[in-house]
């Protein structure tokens, strides 16, 4: 079978949010020696893409996004050992996580989903974390851009937290700021000094890109 | 002349708005289904608003409600909302108390028998992703979604026909098998709003031609 079928197959996979697919085609993929990167990035990241842009669209829900997302991390637990070999490959480096007292995670994953499928190196540290936490992995990774996701207004004044503790830190404005989540709006991103705002997952994904093509990662 | 009080609330609380203001007040329920779409939700309460002509003012049973107030103009007279991001703290009393039950677990499902009644929980969205997906994705996406809820909180508000709602509050919890707490609901936010005892802290209140933004609900 030719390269592209087989990465039009994965593209479907994700689309279709069929996990055994994603997984077998991953699997044919690195057989017929498709390097990783590329399965992720010309097969699952397309799809994943194309999923959003449907969501755009209004014809698909939330709930297939992130059953294509779920079928990404599949077949994207095969082909991250393999990335992690070939650092010189990835995009960049973000931290993500959601914000203290914020349990929701369902846009922050899909988003660290598809900054994995362009190419970032993504450290997501879940939810519920601290300042401390994003500020001690970026500081430990080096990492070139720290997200923090805020679900409830309760709990999106925590972002100035953290803008504030990585400008203590001494990380801004080397490290990106950005910020996203139910709660949050673009004016909140500017009043904080956040670098961007994110609405959406691929807007998130073009926000990180265009970080690292300005400085020409 | 002026016709009183409109209220326009999610029909959630319906019960507990009733049970304040009588079944023969100015109050118009929202649909719950809604939320699912703030955007559509947003248009709604809008359109309710519009539709509400001569009164000395609206009061809002809503919260943020995922940014579905963001941008709520009021029209013809002033529009009360409870600074709040959703129901909750209205039917537990207050703002203090929410963040106080939450403090206990953070990873709390509050379910009110308005919420059973008309609302989302683990056990419908099940359902209905099985008919949507079939039954391995269904529960895949309940693990994936509700896999940071260690807890059902069933809010009492005391009315006769609680236990069936108790019962199936209990039910949700085994499906997510997590406990169950049962909560006193406490009605006395929705009586501030409604008599119309707000302040700055608890409150906005946007003037005719006024729109609402996210920023004012900040505590």
């Amino acid at each position: 079978m030719k390269k592209d079928e087989v990465l039009l197959n994965l593209q479907n996979a994700v689309v279709l949010a069929n996990f055994e697919d994603a997984l077998s085609w991953t699997g044919y993929g690195l057989k017929e020696g498709i390097p990783p990167f590329e399965l992720i990035t010309e097969g699952l990241s397309k799809g994943m893409i194309n999923v959003g842009k449907k969501y755009e669209d209004g014809d698909y829900y939330v709930t297939d996004m992130i059953l294509s997302s779920g079928a990404m991390n599949e077949a994207l637990t095969i082909l991250l050992p393999f990335l992690k070999k070939r650092k010189s490959k990835y995009l960049g480096k973000v931290v993500l996580g959601s914000v203290t007292d914020d349990i929701h995670d369902i846009g922050k994953n899909i988003v660290a989903t598809m900054l994995i499928g362009v190419g970032f190196d993504v450290y997501d540290l879940g939810v519920n974390v601290s300042k401390e936490e994003f500020i001690n992995k970026a500081i430990e990774v080096q990492a070139d851009i720290v997200g923090a996701s805020a679900f409830m207004s309760s709990t999106y004044l925590y972002q100035l937290d953290i803008k504030k503790a990585l400008d203590e830190a001494g990380l801004t404005p080397k490290v990106k700021y950005i910020i996203g989540g139910g709660a949050v709006y673009r004016q909140w991103a500017r009043e904080i000094g956040a670098d961007g705002f994110a609405n959406d997952a691929l807007e998130a994904v073009n926000l990180c890109k265009s970080f690292v093509s300005a400085k020409g990662v | 002349m002026a016709k009183g009080i409109k209220v326009i609330a999610c029909q959630v609380m319906e019960k507990e708005i009733i049970s304040i203001v009588g079944r023969e007040s100015n109050a118009t329920f929202v649909q719950y289904e809604y939320h699912d779409k703030p955007e559509l939700l947003h248009n709604r309460i809008q359109e309710a608003i519009e539709c509400s002509t001569d009164y000395q003012c609206i009061i809002l049973g809503f919260g943020l409600c995922g940014g579905a107030i963001d941008g709520i103009l009021a029209m013809t007279c002033p529009v009360i909302i409870p600074k709040i991001d959703d129901c909750i703290p209205l039917l537990l009393g207050s703002r203090e108390r929410y963040e106080q039950e939450k403090k206990i677990e953070s990873g709390t499902y509050f379910l009110n028998q308005g919420w059973i009644e008309y609302g989302n929980d683990a056990l419908k969205d099940f359902y209905k992703w099985r008919e949507m997906y079939g039954e391995r994705k269904a529960l895949w996406l309940i693990n994936e979604i509700y896999k940071a809820y260690t807890r059902v909180a069933f809010i009492n508000s005391g009315f006769e026909d609680k236990n069936r709602y108790l019962c199936y509050a209990g039910e949700v919890a085994n499906f997510l098998n997590v406990k169950l707490d049962v909560l006193s609901g406490n009605l006395g936010f929705i009586r501030q709003l409604l008599n119309l005892e707000w302040d700055n802290d608890n409150y906005i209140k946007l003037e005719p031609g006024q729109k609402a933004e996210r920023c004012m609900f900040r505590p």
